[in-house]
């Protein structure tokens, strides 16, 4: 149930999906892997809507060449505590009726399980590849949501995956870009991330239409946007067995 | 056949165009369409075809796939940032 305040502090969207959607938010668990450029806006609009329990995972510690985008931080946060730690404390100030649980660690193949079993939707503000992967090869065989955005420059990709429904990341992406220093600047991970929060509410409200099977890409240099509908490879060696089971 | 390429973000700004028409002959692959590409707009040749992800009608493809008449093919940049 929702208390007096909480539906005085929601009561602007409430307007929008009701009270039944936002006990919903409420009751939801979603974890946000990566707290960089993506992982900053996406804890702040979900912390901010209202979200129940956010599980906050990165293994690093804010630089300052973090700070041209990373807006979490500031530059008392450089080089002291990690940032799930650092992300807690400043999401509490915004909302402090939300559960925010942190890990301070990298994701490995052997603590994924631990880490991300009990939640219900996953974000992946990931910055690299290999553990995007890994991600999307746990929520394939746990079949849990994942919203999978990426940036570089002034341009990003999002996606929302639903095993055995939409196309994972591998049958999307199967040759992963090459690992370098990436050019990038706040707007495009505020834009992107925005994005990716949206998704996560309209996924648990159940509120408008979501980003599955479809792959939206934005140029923010040049303000333009476009959207494919992106197809499951059937022989995709993570997730074909998730469409062989619908089948049968 | 026919084929039309459509050239996302940076891509764009590269080739200087939006979308192309390529004539190809009957049994190209995306391979054979990637080095008409390459001929017609040279500043993608650091890109094409390995450092690019491509997609035909939502279905991401290899070099060896096989095109048919009035295929589209999207190339958008590979992007791994956050
Ligand atoms: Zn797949």
């Amino acid at each position: 149930m929702l208390s007096e305040k909480e539906l005085r502090r929601y009561d602007r969207q409430v307007m929008m999906f009701g009270k039944e959607a936002q006990e919903k938010l409420k009751k939801a668990k979603v974890a946000i892997v990566g707290l960089g450029g993506l992982g900053s806006p996406i804890s702040i609009y979900l912390t901010a809507a209202g979200i129940g329990q956010l599980f906050l995972i990165d293994e690093q510690k804010p630089e300052l060449s973090n700070l041209n985008r990373q807006i979490l931080y500031g530059e008392e946060d450089l080089d002291k505590k990690a940032k799930p730690v650092l992300a807690k404390e400043k999401l509490r100030q915004l909302n402090s009726e939300i559960k925010v649980r942190t890990y301070s660690k990298r994701i490995y193949r052997e603590n994924i399980e631990d880490l991300l079993n009990e939640v219900d939707a996953v974000v992946d503000a990931l910055d690299n590849f290999e553990t995007r992967y890994l991600l999307n090869e746990f929520c394939v065989k746990k079949r849990k949501p994942l919203i999978h955005a990426a940036v570089e420059g002034f341009y990003g990709q999002i996606t929302t995956i639903l095993p055995g429904r939409t196309p994972c990341l591998n049958c999307l992406f199967p040759n992963p870009p090459k690992k370098k220093k990436f050019p990038i600047i706040g707007v495009t991970t505020g834009l992107l991330g925005v994005l990716q929060a949206n998704e996560v509410i309209k996924l648990i409200t159940g509120y408008g239409d979501n980003l599955m099977g479809k792959l939206f890409t934005y140029d923010l240099l040049h303000n333009k946007a476009e959207c494919i509908d992106v197809k499951p490879n059937p022989s995709c060696p993570v997730c074909s067995g998730t469409f062989r089971l619908r089948r049968q | 056949m026919k084929i039309k390429i459509k050239f996302v973000s940076f891509l764009r700004e590269l080739s200087g165009v939006d979308k192309a028409e390529l004539c190809l002959p009957q049994d190209a692959t995306i391979k054979d369409a990637m080095e008409k590409v390459v001929y017609d707009f040279p500043k993608l040749k650091k890109w094409l075809p390995q450092h690019i992800w491509m997609f035909i009608n939502g279905n991401y493809v290899k070099s060896q796939t096989q095109l048919k008449d009035n295929d589209e093919i999207a190339l958008f940049p590979p992007v791994g940032g956050g």
